[in-house]
């Protein structure tokens, strides 16, 4: 049984159109103004189904706004999905509320690192406090010199300096309070961590600090991550699996080796030429995508999600969507026309 | 050298901030300059003063912060003998800065239309429908899909990227001289980064504008910046042409920092921090605020003054013993 199984999940956002009809529309959503059928909606997760085994880490990776925060704050219970279905150790969370799912026993086993660590912390907190708090709420420790040691512990583990506890976090740097929410996402040592952009605000030397850690929590407790990231050479090193989405689709999904060395869809080929280098000989030949990227909002539901952009198109693609299919290698893509060229990102050490 | 008039020159700044535990003394002695149309990039580990060096350009302070000695020269004036109010005027339109927390520099309970509408209407000529065309334009291009419809957004409606290329149009609505941004690009996926990376390029070389680059990606340092601000502890401890940083690294934190970034092809074993922490900035510290940490000490590292060697022409470097 898997950790986390979602299928077919789906969020959709009304949006307020703009100009006079915006001002009709606001005035009217508080009196049901939404179900008269004059919103249109944003699709920010459209039918995801994917899984997570337990001591599994995978990575989900895809363009700014294709719905990965969307995802992971469906799957950690912060939203309620639209449609679909969550199963998490076998029992469907899906259906039940977030407000009521915080309070529930599942909620000290799924933790969540936020993409924003200033936006997450409370201003009024210190460190101790912060990273004290999910232990006193959740993890039924109370005050006292325990509670001190374990808290102290954990902000250790994440490289932060004990005179950081008495901060606030206006006093932190960007990389700091990123640790501050780490630390406290740690605490429970949940069986499932999501972590949305963990490492993005920290330098490489704690990056590598925290990716240590994690890979000893995933080693010695067991622990799984969905571990959003826009750094593919961080997913590489972390992640068996990943994700690939676009426009809140997976496009792509399967063994990360497998998908380095052979991407299917052409926006992974994309993504995966992109990635910027220090050293010039790593660099590999850019594919700069052209053409405007699709509106998420009311998409047709027949036309491939990276047709605008995408250097592969044919005219079936217009009439039809295509659908997951599986490949050699364990590989999953969603493409009319995928890729038969092998690339060789990621896999320098075994061509030479 | 020839006398030149840079464009922005940080001469000798140092700034703490009191805490209850102790003074915090985040910047020590930072000096460099930027020419116009030039692209720096500063670099270095978490908590280095990468953020309170750009705060203290944009003459934001934390009431806790004193600067202790320097100046800031902007275009020849100096800025500490400005006053408020003109300090205020000069920010937002000949300097602009992107935020490291984009969502939170931005006004939660106003659309993102709004907000762009304000600046454009304080700082160009647009008037009236002009206005609401500009900023389409611009939302246009960092790439927010479908600007008509999302023009009425507020923040939290949007994804943390595209909060952050909302606050870069922002930035760069009001052509400014000088661009401070503060991981512009962070969390972005690669593709929306190069597009981005490309839009803040094409403003440098339009309009000579220069650019502080703030990012952990020495990746991508090396591709846009044309020079590189190694920080440490407060200290700027190497400035050089990014080609000669990256070639041949002087400062032993800087070799470290180079060689801890993760590749194509390294793996996690491989992996590894610079060891040793950040110094404690409240304590008493050595000259070298790296040399608890670095392989080379020797005795005389650890006395003032901090040296500032000329290793070649603009390859700058805080050691006694360069690599
Ligand atoms: N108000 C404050 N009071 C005390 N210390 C502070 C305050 N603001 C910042 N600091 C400290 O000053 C140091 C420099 O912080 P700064 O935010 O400039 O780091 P940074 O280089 O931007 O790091 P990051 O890459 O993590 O964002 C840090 O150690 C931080 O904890
Ligand atoms: N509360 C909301 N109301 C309306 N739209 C929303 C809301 N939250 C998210 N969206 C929209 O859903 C889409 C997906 O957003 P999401 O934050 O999941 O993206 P993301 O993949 O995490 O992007 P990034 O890499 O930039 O963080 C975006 O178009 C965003 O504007
Ligand atoms: S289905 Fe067609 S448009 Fe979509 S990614 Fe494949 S080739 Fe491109
Ligand atoms: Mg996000
Ligand atoms: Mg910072």
């Amino acid at each position: 049984m898997a950790l986390l199984q979602t299928v077919d999940l789906l969020k959709k956002f009304p949006i307020r159109p703009s100009g006079a009809m915006g001002r009709v529309w606001n005035s009217l959503r508080g009196m049901g103004g939404e179900e008269r059928g004059e919103a249109v909606y944003l699709h920010a997760v459209d039918g995801v189904t994917f899984t997570i085994e337990a001591g599994e880490s995978v990575g989900l990776v895809g363009e700014s706004g294709c719905g990965k925060s969307t995802l992971a704050r469906l799957i950690a219970r912060l939203q309620d999905p639209t449609s679909g279905a969550i199963a998490f150790e076998g029992r469907n969370i899906g259906g039940i509320p977030a407000s009521r799912f915080i309070q529930g026993e599942k909620r000290r086993k799924i933790q969540m690192v936020f993409q924003d660590p200033t936006e997450s912390l409370n201003p009024g907190f210190t460190t101790f406090r912060a990273v004290a708090d999910p232990l006193l709420r959740l993890g039924g420790m109370r005050s006292g010199p325990e509670l001190r040691k374990r808290v102290e512990e954990l902000c250790a583990l994440v490289g932060l300096a004990p005179e950081f506890l008495t901060r606030y976090p206006h006093q932190l740097s960007g990389g700091q309070k990123a640790r501050v929410g780490i630390a406290r996402a740690i605490a429970l040592e949940p069986s499932l961590l999501i972590l949305d952009e963990p490492t993005s605000a920290l330098d490489v030397s704690v990056q590598a600090v925290i990716l240590h850690l994690l890979e000893d929590l995933k080693n010695r407790l067991g622990m799984s991550y969905l571990f959003v990231s826009h750094d593919l050479n961080v997913v590489r090193l972390l992640c068996q699996r990943v994700l690939v989405m676009y426009l809140g689709k997976i496009v792509e999904a399967g063994p990360t080796r497998e998908i380095l060395r052979h991407p299917r869809h052409p926006y992974t080929r994309a993504l995966l030429s992109a990635i910027p280098a220090i050293n010039t000989t790593e660099r590999t030949e850019r594919v700069r995508l052209t053409g405007e990227p699709m509106s998420p909002i009311d998409p047709s539901p027949h036309l491939c999600r990276f047709y605008s952009r995408c250097p592969q198109r044919e005219e079936r693609c217009r009439v039809e969507m295509p659908m997951l299919t599986p490949y050699p290698g364990g590989i999953e893509a969603a493409c009319h026309f995928p890729s038969e060229k092998r690339e060789n990102i990621g896999t320098q050490t075994t061509v030479s | 050298m020839e006398s030149r008039n840079p464009l922005l020159a940080v001469d000798n700044l140092s700034l703490e901030f009191r805490t209850r535990t102790g003074v915090v003394k985040a910047l020590e002695n930072v000096s460099f300059e930027i020419e116009k149309g030039q692209t720096v990039g500063v670099v270095g580990e978490s908590g280095s003063g990468k953020s309170v060096m750009s705060y203290a350009i944009m003459g934001i302070s934390d009431p806790a912060a004193r600067i202790t000695s320097g100046r800031i020269v902007f275009g020849g004036i100096s800025l500490f003998e400005k006053s408020g109010q003109e300090l205020q005027e000069m920010r937002g339109r000949e300097i602009s800065m992107i935020f490291q927390s984009p969502r939170t520099a931005l006004n939660p309970i106003r659309t993102i239309g709004s907000q762009l509408e304000d600046v454009i209407y304080r700082h160009s000529s647009f008037r009236g429908r002009q206005i609401r065309g500009r900023a389409l334009d611009l939302l246009n291009q960092v790439h927010i899909p479908d600007p008509e419809k999302r023009y009425h957004a507020y923040p939290f409606e949007l994804s943390g990227g595209m909060c952050q290329r909302v606050m870069i149009a922002i930035a760069i609505s009001s052509n400014p001289w000088l661009l401070i941004a503060d991981e512009p690009v962070t969390g972005l996926d690669v593709t929306t980064q190069a597009a981005i990376m490309d839009l803040i390029k094409d403003a440098a070389r339009e309009r000579n504008m220069g650019t502080i680059l703030i990012t952990h990606d020495l990746g991508l340092a090396a591709e846009y910046c044309d020079r590189i601000i190694v920080m440490h502890s407060g200290h700027v401890v190497e400035v050089a042409d990014t080609e000669h940083l990256f070639m041949r690294p002087r400062h032993p934190y800087t070799a470290k920092l180079i060689g801890a970034t993760p590749n194509a092809s390294r793996d996690l074993a491989e992996l590894s921090s610079i060891p040793g922490n950040l110094p404690d900035l409240r304590a008493e510290l050595p000259a070298c605020r790296y040399s608890e940490r670095c392989e080379h000490l020797k005795e005389d590292c650890l006395e003032p003054p901090l040296p500032r060697l000329e290793t070649e022409a603009g390859h700058l470097v805080a050691c006694r013993y360069p690599l």
